[in-house]
């Protein structure tokens, strides 16, 4: 019973009443191939993905055969084609806009890949360069170490040389 | 066949949506056909085709994009091992 009363319930909600204007406007505009949802969704996808540089550049191919599926799609349409092949077309141009949109990224990912490797390779050599330094300043340091430590002993041995001849 | 090369750089992983979709696709294809419905076999067929390439493309565009930002995560921590080294 109770699922009898839903749609009364819903019928006589003014919310119902609020939209029919734009439902039947909807379904009045559906006639004209500009205004077909179905063809429009494909059609904006591609519209937004023409749009996109980044897209366009590395991605011409796909989007020219997006383009071709679109144009097919409008052509039987406007010939008044069956349904289900003018969706089919819609379908297609709508997919190859994702695969043109998605082959953008693979290209601008791989871009940027061969980019860092070049950096990671320069990276890593100065990496190695600063090492190689550090361990010349160490053997540097240590050199100087090593010189002082000899004067220090001469001297010492020379003092001790001095007391010695002065004691005799 | 488009799905198993899907299938074969990953879209399992990358793609799993796109791939169930041309899945099911290919299902209803072997349907119409089944039912000796050949111009719909037909379309069903060009549709698993371009949703196993989708799956395919987006599961390379993935993976190319993950290792992008893996390559830009050893370089900044090279950079930043040359940092100290010259501190």
């Amino acid at each position: 019973m109770k699922s009898s009363i839903a749609p009364n319930k819903w019928l006589l909600s003014p919310a119902i009443y609020a939209i029919l204007p734009l439902l039947l406007l909807m379904i009045s505009c559906a006639g004209s191939p500009a205004n077909n949802p179905l063809l429009n969704d494909a059609r904006e996808s591609y519209e937004v993905a023409h749009n996109e540089e980044s897209i366009v550049r590395l991605a011409p191919v796909e989007l020219k055969e997006a383009e071709g599926a679109l144009e097919k799609r409008t052509t039987l349409w406007e010939s008044k084609a069956d349904k289900t092949e003018v969706d089919h077309f819609a379908y297609l141009a709508a997919q190859k806009t994702l695969i043109a949109r998605e082959t953008a990224l693979l290209k601008a990912a791989e871009q940027e890949i061969s980019r860092g490797e070049t950096e990671r390779q320069q990276v890593m050599l100065d990496v190695r360069r600063a090492d190689a330094k550090r361990s010349e300043q160490r053997a540097d340091r240590a050199l100087e170490e090593a010189k002082n430590e000899r004067i220090t002993a001469t001297e010492a041995r020379a003092g001790t040389e001095t007391a010695r001849l002065s004691a005799e | 066949m488009v799905i198993e090369q899907a299938e074969q750089v990953g879209a399992q992983e990358f793609a799993p949506l796109e791939l169930r979709d041309a899945g099911i696709k290919l299902q209803q294809t072997r349907d119409a056909v089944e039912d000796k419905e050949y111009e719909k076999a037909i379309r069903l067929l060009e549709h698993t085709r371009i949703d196993a390439e989708l799956a395919q493309v987006k599961a390379r565009s993935a993976k190319s994009q993950k290792a992008a930002a893996e390559l830009r995560e050893s370089i900044r921590i090279l950079k930043e091992e040359l940092e100290e080294k010259h501190i």
